[in-house]
């Protein structure tokens, strides 16, 4: 038999989690993805949260496994990362640690550019000869449309090796000189925080930021969301919208008259409708809101009870959206595989498209419909 | 056709077991396997009936809607939820209403070994009629 060979420490994460979310009113999602800070922001005054109390639901999630070795650390007196405002001539490039320069990402910044939106970049500085040189090892093009902008300092933000090095700190053994071990901690760092810790955006996060800056067309998509009883969420919970990007895409196909928006409100209403409490289903909204456009484009009328009779075939035949979506692509394939099709659809949205136009013609019938491309 | 079903807690805790089964004779076996047969009958103490789409997608959302009374570490405690049974019950019939499952409630109750063929038979006809 297996002996122990060390204690495990009891920790119970749900349990955990739990316990914390008892001191807040309104409950959150913490996961390892993502904790919801904006519904936690719910819970306090001016929806602005101490960093304290992310940082314990942090610990929380993470659990005591998961801790660094404890220590205090005070940067400023004790690290050699620094904040310096410096002159033009004092900045260089390495470019073992950036291969190149790209005038058009230049001219891409200077499109959006605003004095308040430069972050500081990275260097090293590192005395060489008689010169100091502080290497941009992050934000050289930052930089340069600084010049552009006329900016007579910059902010870098450095690792200051020569400090290092007046404390005694030792090159490691691998490095031949000085200018080896500065461009391998600044190509080290570029690395590490332009790719391997980089946390993408996510379609979800861009919306919400865009929805409080008061993006228009993002504010015009919420309102319909909200109107219909959505909620854009990152995970697919009760009443949630997950789909951002296809929900963009299917927004912005527009009416005769320019207007957006109109078929992904109804593809949207048309699964509240039948399917109250369920999460937004990608293929039950965006087939129907294709629907929509294409009845309007041929001069179809498709009248509420269109939306009555085939929302009550669908949920009694097939149950709820997410069975009914993967039941009516089954019904797709199984007619692919029986008699094959002229012309096979080459995405699911449309797969469902042709079969919902398929069963109502077969099942309801009441009113004419566009042709499906692959009929059955 | 599958089963979704809700187990008490043979010891009375407010606690309660959501599992799903398309061999519901072998997973009450299994249940019963831990117990003297003379001291405890292993039950379904709620069964619901449906396609497997519809059991296995009510079972994923449940476990969702219910994830914090749910401990995930731990083996054999994932399937357990931290919560008195009419909660629990109370759920699953928002649930089935709000997401239109295609499920179906067997009247019957507790099912255990003993009934479990006749169960079986009415569900099989909730299922056909419907």
């Amino acid at each position: 038999m297996k002996k122990n060979k060390g204690k495990v420490e009891a920790y119970n994460r749900q349990q955990e989690i739990k316990k914390f979310q008892d001191n807040f009113e309104i409950k959150f999602d913490m996961k390892d993805d993502a904790i919801d800070t904006r519904t936690m922001a719910e819970n306090y005054e001016h929806g602005i949260i101490p960093l304290e109390d992310i940082s314990q639901a942090i610990e929380v999630v993470l659990g005591p496994n998961k801790r660094p070795k404890v220590r205090t650390f005070d940067p400023e007196l004790d690290g050699y990362l620094h904040f310096d405002w410096h002159e033009w001539t004092e900045l260089y490039l390495w470019p073992k640690f950036q291969r190149d320069v790209a005038p058009n990402h230049i001219f891409k910044i200077e499109g959006d550019w605003d004095d308040t939106c430069p972050i500081v970049p990275c260097g090293i500085k590192v005395t060489i000869g008689d010169v100091t040189y502080v290497f941009i090892w992050d934000g050289h093009h930052t930089c340069q449309e600084m010049k552009r902008q006329g900016y007579t300092k910059f902010p870098v933000w450095f690792l200051d090796v020569d400090a290092m090095l007046e404390d005694g700190v030792e090159i490691p053994d691998e490095f031949d000189n000085i200018v080896e071990f500065a461009v391998n901690k600044a190509g080290t760092n570029m690395v590490r925080i332009n790719s391997k810790n980089k946390r993408k955006l996510s379609a979800y996060d861009e919306f919400m930021i865009l929805l409080e800056v008061k993006d228009s067309a993002t504010v015009a998509m919420n309102n319909i969301l909200s109107a219909v009883g959505y909620v854009p969420k990152r995970h697919p919970v009760e009443g949630g919208f997950t789909q951002i990007k296809s929900g963009i895409d299917i927004f912005n196909n527009a009416d005769e008259y320019g207007t957006k928006g109109k078929y992904f409100k109804r593809g949207l209403q048309f699964q509240k409708r039948h399917w109250p409490m369920a999460p937004a289903e990608l293929e039950i909204w965006r087939p129907m809101a294709l629907l929509y456009k294409q009845c309007e484009i041929e001069g179809f009328t498709l009248d509420e009870q269109f939306d009555i009779e085939l929302g009550e075939y669908l949920t009694k035949t097939y149950g709820d959206p997410s069975s009914t979506q993967e039941s009516l692509k089954e019904l797709y394939y199984a007619e692919l595989h029986n008699k094959g099709f002229k012309e096979p659809r080459d995405h699911d949205q449309w797969r469902v498209y042709d079969t919902i136009i398929n069963v109502y013609k077969k099942n309801i019938g009441r009113i004419d419909l566009p042709q499906a491309q692959c009929r059955f | 056709m599958k089963f979704l079903y809700l187990k008490l807690d043979p010891f009375g805790a407010d606690a309660c077991k959501i599992g799903i089964t398309s061999k519901p004779d072998v997973r009450l076996g299994v249940y019963q396997n831990s117990y003297y047969h003379g001291s405890h009958t292993a039950t379904f103490d709620y069964l619901w009936v449906g396609d497997d789409k519809n059991i296995n997608n009510i079972e994923k959302t449940l476990k969702t809607q219910m994830g914090l009374s749910i401990q995930k570490e731990g083996r054999g405690h994932s399937e357990w939820i931290s919560e008195p049974a009419d909660v629990v019950l109370n759920q699953i019939s928002e649930t089935i209403k709000g997401y239109r499952y295609k499920v179906f409630r067997a009247t019957e109750r507790p099912v255990t070994i003993y009934n479990l063929d006749q169960v079986i038979d009415k569900c099989k006809k909730m299922v056909d009629n419907n």
